[in-house]
């Protein structure tokens, strides 16, 4: 009979054995920590008391009672803390409160998806049911009946939605919703992290609108934020509401000891520093659990993975308790089903892409297997939350992938613990966004001469909107004059609205849209051929219509993925901050990009192999964006000759493009990396940093003011890779002395770098 | 901002033309100096009201406009409770009324600046038009038209329930502190009713359409009313009155066609047991309208008429007949009326149908359950032959068996009732 091993016991396998004790390269143990609770506030209802008695709660954690207190002295507030801490209740305790109080009173919760707004209306309407409170709350979004949504505007309490269904739906038409306007008190953003970049610059102007609005009303809703951990909750929560946010972050939760260990696979290809595929060391380490019925949650990057995993793990497991795959757009009753499994122990294991990232409760476990870093701090984070109890330990291992990413955050723990997590980067007075959001505002209610909108001055925007023949002045006030409805032709996932569709054909009869892809991410994105990643489902694109901006794409399983050439000719419009230095300089500005895609590459996934190539016919695109340039001295070309120089900055550009989003937290396709050898408007050395989005979301200011740092990752990126000459994890393989040139290079720039003064 | 900045700002703007989803026309315009205002004496006329009168003997299509007083007062020879009945309205009482808007959505951003209206008024018909020549002057547009509707009580539009009247209310509720609620008007839309009487014989219901097929009205130089937002765009631009002349004639088109199409409907629904100037398809949509409204007697009159003429709908109008009948309790009726028209009915969803209706009138009602059981079994027949006709094995079982076999035991017959469900369904197939 099979004796099993305790969670302790196969931490210690892992210490003790050759197959894997090798390669965990870093074991961190993070203390436990206990609750601390206080008493229930004074103040609080004896219904919700009862309510949270009956639940077995008898005193609110410290966070919870300090987002209490903020609120019920009328202030803002974004509580930060780490998954399964008890978070809701920061917000759920204080509107129940005040509509105990006030019942005439409306709130509004925003949450990123459909999904999480279905979950939260669930647990929502328990507490408000066992309290017997007379409080009706319910969903705002495409699956709402319209019968039940005439309801919802006239006389519910707290509507629970989406960004975009209050971009779209309630703000353009609140005349509909005057009542509810009229009784706003509280605005609730659950995820507040998630509100960066692009989405999170729309999500600010929502909001300037949404204030705006119930200014109209008489009403100056507060605020009441969660996020998980990110460097900057406050900047980013003011930047968002646009007024000042108090932060709660002393976690009063309890948490048992969790171990973290960094698995890196070993190197099989020493010249190609190509690694052991992570899958298959998934596959081992997660086995070590399983088999010792230790309940384990395994994220995969991509569906296929997730798929291939599965299958993995359950021809080893036969007899077992089952392991299910949990992906995306599953119904709140499928995710009940496998947290009661996991509960009750008839399920061992689940299988997950990212899609579980998102505080969707599936309860706790003991185990957690990320295959592959997950892009940034804050969702390894989330995912890494996924295991440990209150009480017993918990393991999270780590197993890094053979991309530059993976591999840098593997080989440098400290940056994973050692500093803060990533900032997160909004730029809600983006231009293009700005003046898109200013048409929905003047759509909703006439500007009147002077109006600011948020805290920026619009009278520019508006005359040009006027020019336009958009909007019509007249006595003082900008009138709506146009038969269009601004709201449907902006999309707050993207930055511009010449979008190409994405069509899935995968069924025929049930053809679907299942998003949309600005133009210029699309030459390199959707070309013929291209395999589309889509919540981590594979999709090729069948036929790209450019002239009638839609991409066709079906379902597939491959083992690859493609990468697309862009020929890029960059040119600086205006430059809006140097940093001059003898030897190196720094430069911000705006830029025009004219790029082309010439031809793709097919990249198998683990080994990143070239394994076919094809021409990619698109006509060209210009895009007016902002970036961050770091420019050599012109001596250079005599120093090092053209040909060389050339290849060391090609080389260098492409250590940034793995570093730089590491830095400052967006998916390495929303920055783009160039060299020039010789720059147009200066004819010096340079590498460009630009924002893909039209305008910019900050990305490239943020890459100026850490340009120092940059220089330093990158240095050390190289130094510290086991490859010869240069390999895809830093320089590239662009030529058998790319490494060289640009340690080359990076030598000349670090001897002199220069003053800031911009 | 300062001149420099502020140049700056259109330059950047004039960049960005493509990625805001407008055409490029490289800043040319946008650089120029704009021209100078409207001047302001144009726009301290906020709201000009236009009215117009018509003799109560003029001819609007097939109608003369004084005939809509019949139409009002010929809803008091049927005692229907009909939708488009106005028992206790006198003709004065109507408001046919139409907007012009700039644009089709519902939101915030859709302005109605033209609101029209036509009633009776000192033996005349007046249409009056309040139209809004400036934007910032919505509230006095309110205002003046909440006077000058002032009597009216009733509602007569062209989709007005789903469009005018809700957008209406939307710009209402921006000003309603600064202007007088809304009177509760009672409201006729006229676009269901065209969609009952004529769907199936239009290409569409758009009110151009039933004018010309069905009113024999016609428009002379009139702009389609989708032009009607980009010419008050033009007004706005250039300030001249004569830009919007053609939306206020148009409007006063659709006012006074409303008036002859609830004048010709009224005549087809309230006067449906004419021999004259209605049709039998009319006829039997009007019938059927009055069978969905539960108005049993009423409709079983309009499908007599249609039962006892010959042409396409004699059928379908005696088999309506037989319901109307039978909800009214004349089994005798309804059984006679439906016997007869069972040799003639050969489609079989129909055929099916009447057949278990007579079934059961002969169970339940007279208590004849042999004749119940032949008539059960022919129902069997039907809805086998509907299913060998589709050349597939049924979806569910046959909803017969049971009246059969309680038939069967009724009639104390021995033996088990013939199954109707797949089996069979394979023998017949041999
Ligand atoms: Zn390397």
């Amino acid at each position: 009979m099979q004796v099993r091993a305790s969670l302790r016991e196969v931490l210690q396998r892992f210490q003790d054995d050759e197959r894997f004790k090798n390669h965990i390269t870093y074991w961190k143990t993070i203390p436990a920590q206990s609750a601390r609770t206080v008493p229930f506030p004074d103040d609080l209802d004896w219904k919700i008391r009862n309510t949270l008695q009956q639940q077995g709660i008898s005193a609110v954690y410290t966070h919870q009672a300090a987002a209490f207190a903020h609120v019920r002295q009328g202030r803002n507030v974004v509580t930060v803390t780490p998954t399964a801490s008890g978070k809701s209740l920061c917000y759920h305790l204080p509107v129940l409160q005040r509509l105990t109080e006030a019942p005439e009173t409306r709130t509004l919760y925003l949450f990123p998806t459909k999904a999480l707004a279905q979950d939260q209306k669930s647990e929502l309407q328990a507490l408000v049911e066992e309290a017997g409170l007379p409080i009706a709350s319910e969903t705002y979004d495409g699956d709402t009946p319209s019968s039940t949504r005439q309801k919802i505007r006239t006389a519910g309490n707290i509507v629970i939605t989406n960004p975009d269904m209050l971009h779209t739906a309630i703000l353009p038409h609140h005349t509909q919703w005057v009542s509810f306007f009229e009784h706003l008190e509280y605005v609730v953003i659950d995820e507040l992290h998630t509100y960066r970049g692009v989405f999170g610059s729309h999500v600010a102007n929502v909001l300037r609108r949404l204030k705006r609005i119930a200014a109209y009303y008489g009403g100056a809703p507060q605020f009441i934020c969660t996020s998980a951990t990110i460097a900057n909750p406050q900047e980013l929560a003011e930047r968002l509401i646009e007024a000042p946010v108090e932060v709660v972050d002393n976690n009063g939760a309890p948490s048992a000891t969790k171990h973290f260990l960094f698995y890196n696979p070993p190197v099989v290809n020493h010249r190609l520093n190509i690694r052991r595929s992570a899958l298959l060391e998934a596959r081992d380490i997660a086995q070590q659990f399983l088999q010792n019925r230790i309940q384990t949650i395994i994220f995969a990057r991509s569906r296929v993975r997730v798929e291939l995993l599965l299958t993995y793990l359950q021809h080893r497991q036969l007899g077992a308790p089952p392991i299910r795959a949990y992906r995306g757009g599953y119904l709140p009753s499928e995710r009940r089903e496998i947290e009661r499994g996991l509960r009750q122990g008839d399920i061992l294991g689940v299988v997950s892409t990212n899609a579980l990232e998102l505080g969707i409760d599936i309860g706790q476990l003991e185990a957690c297997v990320i295959t592959g870093y997950p892009g940034s701090i804050a969702s390894t984070w989330q995912q890494a939350g996924r295991a440990g109890r209150r009480q017993g330990e918990s393991v999270v291992v780590l197993i890094g992938g053979s991309t530059p990413t993976d591999q840098y955050v593997l080989q440098h723990p400290e940056y994973f613990f050692g500093r803060s997590p990533e900032t997160a980067r909004i730029n809600p007075d983006n231009l293009i966004i700005l003046v898109d959001h200013l048409k929905c505002a003047a759509y909703e209610l006439p500007f009147t001469d002077g109006e600011r909108f948020g805290g920026v001055e619009v009278g520019g925007i508006l005359e040009f909107l006027r020019d336009a023949q958009i909007l019509h002045h007249a006595q003082g006030k900008w009138f709506w004059m146009s038969d269009a409805f601004p709201a449907h032709e902006i999309s707050l996932r993207s930055a511009s609205q010449e979008n190409v569709v994405i069509i899935d054909i995968t069924h025929r009869g049930s053809e679907r849209v299942m998003g949309e892809m600005d133009r210029f991410s699309a030459l390199t994105l959707l070309h013929e051929e291209a395999i589309y990643l889509h919540h981590a489902e594979q999709f090729q694109v069948e036929k790209l219509d450019y002239a009638e901006k839609k991409a066709y794409v079906r379902a597939v399983q491959v083992d690859y993925y493609t990468d697309a050439n862009l020929a890029v000719e960059l040119r600086v419009l205006s430059e809006d901050a140097t940093t001059p230095g003898e030897r190196i300089a720094f430069g911000l500005g705006e830029v025009s990009v004219h790029a082309m895609a010439t031809i793709f590459k097919k990249i198998k996934l683990e080994t990143h192999e070239n394994i076919g190539s094809g021409p990619i016919h698109l006509p060209a695109e210009e895009l007016h964006t902002s970036a961050a340039w770091m420019t050599f001295s012109e001596d250079l070309f005599h120093q090092m000759g053209p040909a060389d120089l050339e290849q060391g900055l090609v080389g260098l550009a492409h250590v940034f493009q793995h570093v730089a989003p590491l830095f400052v937290l967006c998916d390495p396709a929303d920055l783009h990396v160039v060299a020039q050898r010789k720059a147009v408007h200066s004819g010096e050395p340079t590498i460009f940093l630009y924002d893909r989005y039209p305008g910019g979301v900050g990305l490239s200011e943020q890459v100026y003011h850490d340009f120092e740092r940059l220089l330093t990752e990158a240095q050390s990126v190289i130094e510290d890779c086991p490859c010869e000459a240069g390999c895809p994890a830093c320089t590239g393989m662009g030529s058998a002395r790319s490494k060289l040139l640009a340690r080359t290079l990076l030598n000349h720039a670090r001897q002199g770098g220069g003053e800031r003064v911009g | 901002m300062s001149d420099d900045r502020a140049v700056l700002l259109q330059e950047r703007l004039a960049r960005y033309r493509a990625h805001l989803g407008m055409a490029t026309d490289h800043g040319e315009r946008l650089l120029k100096r704009r021209e100078t205002p409207p001047s302001a004496l144009a726009e301290s006329d906020g709201v000009t009201t236009v009215e117009r009168r018509f003799s109560l003997s003029d001819r609007h299509g097939r109608y003369r406009l004084g005939q809509f007083r019949d139409a009002v007062s010929a809803w008091q020879t049927v005692d229907a409770d009909h939708p488009l009945s106005a028992p206790h309205l006198a003709a004065e009482d109507l408001l046919f009324f139409d907007t012009e808007t700039t644009g089709l959505h519902h939101g915030a951003g859709t302005l109605i600046f033209l609101l029209g209206y036509a009633r009776l008024l000192d033996e005349a018909i007046v249409v009056r038009q309040h139209f809004l020549a400036s934007p910032a002057a919505e509230k006095d547009l309110y205002a003046t038209f909440l006077e000058g509707a002032r009597g009216g009580q009733h509602l007569v539009t062209y989709n007005g329930k789903a469009f005018d009247w809700p957008l209406v209310c939307s710009r209402h509720a921006l000003l309603r502190r600064e202007v007088p609620d809304l009177p509760n008007f009672g409201h006729f839309d006229l676009l269901p009713a065209c969609r009952r009487l004529w769907e199936s014989e239009l290409p569409s219901c758009r009110l151009a359409v039933v004018e010309r097929e069905k009113l024999e009205v016609i428009r002379v130089g009139d702009i389609p009313g989708s032009m009607a937002p980009a010419q008050y765009f033009a007004y706005l631009r250039k300030q001249d009155f004569e830009t919007i002349r053609p939306v206020l004639a148009h409007n006063v088109m659709d006012v006074l066609s409303l008036i002859t199409l609830y004048t010709h409907l009224s005549v087809l629904i309230a006067g449906y047991r004419r021999r004259e100037g209605i049709t039998n398809r009319e006829r039997m949509a009007v019938s059927r309208w009055y069978e969905s409204l539960g108005q049993w007697a009423l409709a079983g009159e309009g499908y007599q008429i249609v039962a006892e003429s010959a042409g396409p709908w004699q059928l379908a109008a005696r088999v309506a007949l037989g319901r109307c009948l039978k909800r009214q309790g004349d089994w005798q009726g309804s059984l006679s009326t439906w016997e007869a028209c069972l040799p003639h009915l050969q489609v079989a969803p129909t055929r099916e149908a009447v057949l278990v209706e007579v079934a059961k009138i002969y169970e339940h009602r007279l208590g004849d359950n042999a004749s119940a059981y032949r008539y059960a079994c022919q129902a069997r027949d039907a809805w086998r032959a509907k299913w060998r006709a589709l050349r597939q094995p049924p979806a569910s079982p046959c909803p017969h068996d049971r009246r059969l076999a309680r038939l069967q035991a009724k009639l104390g017959c021995q033996g088990s009732v013939e199954q109707g469900g797949t089996r069979n369904m394979a023998m017949d197939g041999r």
